[in-house]
């Protein structure tokens, strides 16, 4: 293996001077700075790379792009790292994949000679009966197939970004077509932004052939087009969004139009053995050497099916690997250039030998005449015909036609156009020339109106000959072992049992036999597959069609993909700071943080009810009704009767979905004439606002609804000294008489124009406090500075649930779910049935009619019942038994400070629902008893409201 | 009744400015963050990479209803006039923008903090002010787009995107509203975000341009870049 001084073809310059230490299987391996961790590994004598899936056969390089699946690996925890392109970094930590106990001695390699118990579909067929076989067999099945494991403790990277392009114009790869596309794009005017996975322009230039005469007249023409290397796509969405990965940055492409200059691939041969380390692609092997500069072997065998592999095998020798033989499986005299290599033509490849690595092929006439022959290699290049690499064409929608061994685009798909090797253009010339059309054609339609079409013209002379892989080698050589799905270890034998079996159409030939369902994504196998299908049906390929491509078309790492996801937006009240500075303890509450508490919950419950308090409410909806119209919008979205409400009212207000399921409720406040105001709960304030917009459209009323709920902030000031502490600091009239319970009053509190809601959530003498966001802190600290003699402090969510549910308020969506209905929830008071129309009406009406099944009701829990040893909270969610049987559960239940007990909200059938009656609530396998309560425990009366 | 302070308004990122040394100023009733550094410094390195700024002190009134059809109709979809004149009775300090949402909804944007305010009541159009409502970022300088490509999908190139025009999108997964200013003498941009995500998006400013060498930008910093 020589380490070249000089730069590489490829852009790379390996410098043997300046090592990469990582280790493999905890051996340290040197790689010079600039080589990928197989090319490394390859260079240090490496030779088995990963086990395959099913079989577990030894597997080595072989396609050195990233393309099939032969040399997986786990990189620093990362499973399924393609290790042939990945660069090699200073100490990382490789560790092989599916083996045991090693890579070069795997004992589950018993399975390749276990061939017949295990046919295709084995999994449907075999260790099903008796029943209980199967789920032991499925853990060992899923133990010993497969690929490399997730490592569930790694801690997700957090330097994966995104970022969103437009362009009037993308090119996606930057070869000769690609190039010349993307020049006369921008010449044209247009926008335009090229994508190539390598690290440099080219494309197969690079590796066959020295045209850098031709690379470099391309590369400047291209100028003024934008390039990005080392950028992969992974797929073409819809609206033209292309997808692409460049190392830790995902790019979300949005394109006019799309030029999609992939290039072409080889593809295996079917033969036995056809899987073995030593045997490669013959642009593999000149890509290990010419990228990475590690010489694949010493004598190589060519297997080619047209006049380009001798050029390849000229291009092989170069590298200093000797010819031992050209075998063109094409019937007919070929001729070696120079004659220097002995050239087998109309011959057939047999099989290969070898155990762990390629050792020898046999080789014989195609027509069977003659006998076979033995060649002695440690290489096998298969410079097969090249294949359009289409599959974002695919993606993208274009349909195929099958032409002499490939599929070219048919049906044009607007704002699509392919070039070069991907459109099935193989001379340099013209794929050139159709880069320079398509490129122009591109920019006339996107900074233009027009669309153009895929061009279904083909400039390249239809080569002569047979088709590649299949038909070529003809007759079939008849191994077991001849692998079509590398990924998936499928067989061409596994392909005729399973068409033998019934499944003779490629869709569900995919899904049975697995083929193409691997990490390629049928790179490597799709075409061959719908040929064997053809084959075995004795029809057109052109018949059989393609399977599907979807995205990804590369392996892309969910950190990537995921890298715009992984924040989550969050929203602060402008007290946040505050309540930080004084201990809060968090709650999320949806996207908002809110204080749950300072410390002590029933301190702060104790505060409010015997002196005053002060809670930040700004999460809550708060909503603007204005218009002639506004009145009639809220009596039909609500259930109570707004008409009536005077200005300076407030009403508690409810709504239902169409169904006449509990949506939310509120606060509703009539602040004058034709202006309403409408609060709502936290997590239903934009649900809400979004519901009366809805209906306000859909019955055209003349009314406006905002949102004001980022432009208001809200806070409660609650407790029997409240008056006193507010007084301090507004000059409204707040007695009884000027300001009665429930009402809405505006005026200045602490200078700041402000919105009050007399209202008692708590319980107690309270006054919500809506004012400008930006004067929040202003007031806050305002009102805690007046209330310094009266012992004010802050309380939090907590204390306000449990004050909450003393004076049995409901909460929509913690006592109710998408079955509550207000009938049932003990809210039937305020359905006014006597309204012309309401939403929620007709279902209201009829259930109305029938005998309620089941109420939600306030219990207590008595006193031996205290000493549970966990929260009460613990018994939310528990099921209501009535003789065994759930028949109900617990909404909340929380330990009553005021009242010194355990109460709570319970759905109970109506029977149990009776105050004294008594029920059992399942709870950790016991039953806890109840005992129904009247609601509210608290302050029946309402006295302490109307003070 | 005792003396109270005269309020001060804050903006929602009052707290990150004092933990980061703003020197503050009040300006029409507002706590301003002037500068944090040096006016010079901030400008220079606004100038060479891109410099965000707090405006959210600046007066916002949304104007909607059928009375506003006479200016509308003079503005194409997702423009803003600037130095829009007598709009609904209200009086625009110079300079101002008026953004328009929907055909039947106005967006005014002030350049001081300054309320803004119908002369007289218009039945037909309904103002509300917005000031708190929105929090206000204006980002300067050579690299706004680049900034702006990774937070949202909206295609920002000056040439779809050009000067006096808004758009409603997603901002960091936060919906925002995008105006291209002319004033200042390199790209600017000003982004509008719900009050109560203001500290999200300005943290996720900071993070995704922390290579693109973004920097706070006081107004003082700002307005060397105007002046230039």
């Amino acid at each position: 293996m020589s380490a070249p001084a000089t730069p590489l073809p490829t852009g790379r310059t390996l410098d043997p001077h300046a090592p990469v230490l990582f280790t493999f299987e905890g051996q340290p391996v040197r790689a010079a700075a600039g080589q990928s961790i197989g090319a490394a590994l390859y260079a240090s004598g490496i030779r088995i790379f990963t086990r395959s899936f099913k079989y577990h056969r030894p597997r080595g390089l072989f396609c050195v792009s990233g393309d099939c699946p032969h040399c997986l690996m786990t990189v620093d925890g990362r499973p399924n790292v393609r290790t042939c392109i990945e660069p090699a970094g200073a100490g990382q930590r490789v560790i092989s994949q599916n083996c045991w106990p090693s890579l070069n001695h795997d004992v589950l390699r018993a399975f390749d000679r276990l061939d017949y118990f295990l046919p295709v579909g084995f999994y449907y067929k075999r260790f099903h009966k008796p029943r209980w076989l199967w789920p032991i067999f499925e853990h060992f099945v899923r133990h010993v197939a497969g690929l490399g494991r997730i490592d569930v403790k790694a801690k997700p990277k957090l330097d994966a970004n995104v970022e969103h392009l437009h362009t009037d114009v993308c090119v996606i790869g930057a070869g000769p077509a690609g190039l010349s596309a993307a020049s006369a794009a921008a010449d044209a005017g247009a926008s335009v932004l090229v994508l190539e996975r390598e690290i440099q322009v080219g494309g197969h230039l690079l590796y066959e052939g020295d045209p850098q005469s031709l690379l470099g007249s391309l590369r400047s023409a291209a100028g003024k087009a934008e390039l990005l290397l080392g950028a992969t796509v992974f797929g073409i969405y819809e609206g033209n969004l292309i997808g692409a990965a460049q190392g830790q940055r995902l790019l979300k492409i949005r394109a006019k139009q799309i030029i999609v200059c992939t290039g072409g691939r080889q593809r295996p041969f079917l033969f036995h053995n056809n899987d073995l380390p030593g045997i490669m692609l013959a642009r593999g092997v000149l890509r290990l050497s010419r990228s990475y500069g590690v010489r694949a072997g010493h004598r190589a065998v060519v297997l080619t099916d047209h006049d380009d592999g001798y050029r390849l095998a000229q291009q092989i020798s170069e590298l200093g690997i000797a010819i031992a033989a050209v075998v063109d499986t094409r019937p007919g005299t070929g001729s070696a250039p120079n004659g220097r290599w002995p050239v087998l033509a109309g011959h057939c490849l047999v099989r290969a030998f070898g155990n762990s690595a390629l050792k020898a092929v046999r080789v014989q006439r195609g027509d069977g005449t003659g006998p076979a022959q033995d060649i002695d290699c440690d290489l096998l290049c298969q410079a097969s015909r090249l294949v359009p690499a289409n599959e974002l064409l695919h993606q993208a929608g274009t349909r195929f036609r099958y032409e002499e061994g490939r599929w070219l685009p048919g049906r044009a798909v607007p704002g699509i156009l392919a070039a070069g090797a991907a459109a099935g253009t193989f001379a340099l010339d013209a794929q050139i020339a159709e880069g320079k059309r398509r490129g122009a054609e591109a920019a006339q339609a996107g900074v233009g109106s027009g669309q153009p079409t895929v061009g279904s013209e083909h400039a390249a002379a239809a080569p002569v000959g047979v088709a590649s892989g299949l038909t070529t080698q003809c007759p079939l050589p008849t191994g077991k072992k001849q692998f079509v799905c590398l990924c998936e270890d499928v067989t061409e034998k596994d392909i005729e049992q399973a068409i033998a079996e019934g499944f003779d159409s490629i869709e569900p030939l995919k899904r049975y036999s697995t083929v193409s369902m691997g990490p390629c994504q049928g790179k490597m196998c799709g075409q061959t597959a719908s040929e064997l299908c053809a084959h075995f049906n004795r029809c057109e390929v052109g018949a059989v069609g393609t399977t599907t491509n979807r995205p990804p078309l590369v392996p892309v790492e969910m950190a990537v993909l995921a890298s715009d996801r992984r924040h989550h937006p969050v929203r602060r009240t402008p007290l946040h700071h505050w309540h930080k500075a004084q201990g809060a303890r968090w709650l999320d509450a949806g996207q908002w943080k809110r204080p749950e508490s300072y410390g002590d919950p029933v301190a702060e419950v104790k505060t409010v009810r015997n002196g005053v308090g002060l809670i930040d409410v700004s999460t809550l909806g708060k909503i603007e009704i204005v218009g002639p119209q506004a009145a009639e919008l809220l009596d039909r979205v609500c259930l109570q009767k707004w008409a009536g409400l005077k200005p300076g009212r407030v009403r508690y207000s409810v709504m239902c979905t169409e169904e006449g399921i509990l949506f939310d409720d509120g606060i509703g406040a009539c602040l004058e004439s034709g202006r309403y105001y409408l609060t709502a709960s936290t997590g239903n304030a934009e649900a809400v606002f979004q519901w009366l917009e809805l209906w306000r459209t859909t019955w055209r009323l003349d009314a406006t609804v905002l949102n004001r709920t980022s432009g208001l902030a809200a806070m409660n000031l609650a407790g029997p000294q409240t008056r006193e502490v507010l007084g301090k600091v507004t000059s409204l009239d707040l007695s009884s008489a000027a300001f009665p319970y429930p009402a809405v009053r505006e005026g200045e509190v602490a200078g700041v124009p402000c919105r009050l809601l007399r209202i008692g959530f708590v319980g107690e003498l309270g006054y919500e406090i809506h004012c400008p966001s930006a004067y929040t802190w202003h007031v806050w600290t305002a009102l805690l500075e007046a209330g310094k003699g009266f012992g004010i402090k802050p309380f939090g969510v907590e204390a306000q649930r449990i004050m909450r549910l003393e004076k049995g308020h409901l909460i929509v969506g913690q006592d109710t779910d998408a079955l509550s209905n207000p009938l049932e929830a003990g809210l039937d008071g305020l359905v006014r049935f006597d309204k012309p129309q309401f939403l929620g009406q007709q279902p209201l009406v009829r259930l109305k009619e029938r005998p309620p099944r089941s109420r939600l009701v306030g219990f207590e829990l008595s006193a031996t019942q205290a000493g549970l040893t966990v929260g009460p909270q613990a018994l939310e969610g528990c099921q209501v038994v009535e003789q065994g049987r759930p028949a109900g559960r617990v909404t909340s239940c929380r330990f009553s400070p005021t009242l010194s007990k355990y109460i709570g909200l319970a759905w109970v059938p109506v029977a149990l629902s009776a105050p004294t009656q008594r029920f059992a609530v399942r709870f950790s396998g016991a039953d806890v008893m109840a005992t129904v309560a009247s609601l509210p425990f608290y302050d029946p009366e309402g006295k302490r409201l109307k003070v | 009744m005792p003396t109270i302070a005269t309020p001060l308004a804050r903006t929602p990122l009052h707290d990150w400015h004092a933990a980061h040394r703003a020197r503050f100023e009040a300006r029409n009733g507002w706590q301003v963050p002037m500068v944090y550094s040096s006016p010079e410094g901030e400008a220079e390195e606004a100038r060479r990479d891109v410099g965000v700024v707090d405006i959210s002190a600046l007066a916002k009134l949304s104007l909607r209803g059928k009375g506003l059809a006479g200016f509308i109709e003079k503005l194409s979809p997702y423009s803003a006039a600037a130095q829009p004149r007598d709009v609904a009775n209200v009086r625009c300090p110079d300079p101002a923008l008026a953004c328009r949402l929907t055909d039947d909804h106005l967006l005014l944007l002030a350049l001081t903090e300054a309320p803004l305010q119908p002369d007289s009541q218009n039945a037909k159009v309904l103002a509300t002010d917005v000031t708190s409502a929105h929090a206000g970022f204006c980002l300067a300088g050579p690299r706004t787009e680049d900034l702006l490509r990774r937070l949202t999908a909206l295609d920002v190139r000056k040439a779809a995107f050009p000067a006096n025009s808004c758009a409603e999108t997603s901002l960091a997964g936060v919906e925002a509203l995008l105006v291209r200013t002319p004033e200042l003498s390199v790209p600017a941009m000003r982004l509008y975000v719900p009050w109560d995500f203001a500290e999200y998006v300005w943290e996720r400013l900071l993070e995704a341009g922390c290579n693109l060498g973004i920097s706070p930008l006081g107004p003082e910093g700002l307005r060397l870049l105007t002046a230039s």
